[in-house]
């Protein structure tokens, strides 16, 4: 019961369903491929600011792109 | 539905009359980051503290030199020591209260530098043996 609540992602797997590259999504939403990339290891947390103008970026609900494992 | 710990989206419309388009969320977000995303503005403030905490802890290193050194005890390092320490506590209760308190902390850090800068130029010049 004492486990965190882990914010994962799928964002990977959406991006390639589309075909958009790391880098063409980073222009996409005005931050760096390294940001995108950090997000997808998990390394990085974005803000919900940042998670949902993703998930406006790949035309998906939220939480078809995130969830908490 | 809230499988994923996100409640639904169920009442499509709702409260979407001033929501914006794809074009102008994805336009205005990439105005918003024109000068680093946030990622790169979080590793800055890390940056920015973590130069502060080295600054200090130069401070200290100098005051220790110098006592080893015997060249006797300097008060301007613990001047510097502690109103940067002030400095910093007073920015971060600004900024936490409110958030036009750039000019606070640009005066602050530009004050905390220059004196910083003046006291190492002061103290190399006497490690160099020049009498001011």
């Amino acid at each position: 019961m004492d486990g965190k609540l882990v914010l994962r992602n799928r964002l990977k797997e959406i991006r390639a369903e589309k075909g958009i590259s790391q880098g063409g999504l980073a222009a996409m939403v005005g931050v760096s491929r390294n940001t995108i990339s950090s997000i997808e290891t998990g390394q990085y947390c974005p803000t919900a600011k940042l998670a949902l103008v993703l998930s406006v970026a790949l035309d998906k609900k939220f939480e078809e792109i995130f969830y908490f494992s | 539905m809230e499988e994923n710990g996100f409640p639904s989206q169920e009442k499509e419309g709702e409260g979407a009359k001033d929501a914006l388009s794809r074009e102008e969320v994805l336009s205005r977000a990439k105005n918003e980051n024109k000068y680093g995303d946030e990622r790169q503005r979080s590793q800055m403030q890390w940056a920015n503290y973590a130069g502060f905490i080295a600054v200090e802890l130069a401070c200290v290193a100098i005051m220790m030199v110098d006592i080893f050194l015997d060249r006797g005890f300097h008060p301007e390092f613990f001047c510097i020591l502690f109103t940067g320490i002030a400095a910093q506590n007073i920015v971060q209760a600004c900024v936490n209260k409110q958030k036009k308190t750039k000019t606070v902390f640009i005066v602050c850090a530009v004050l905390i530098t220059a004196g910083t800068a003046v006291y190492w130029v002061l103290w190399i010049l006497g490690l160099c043996g020049v009498a001011l």
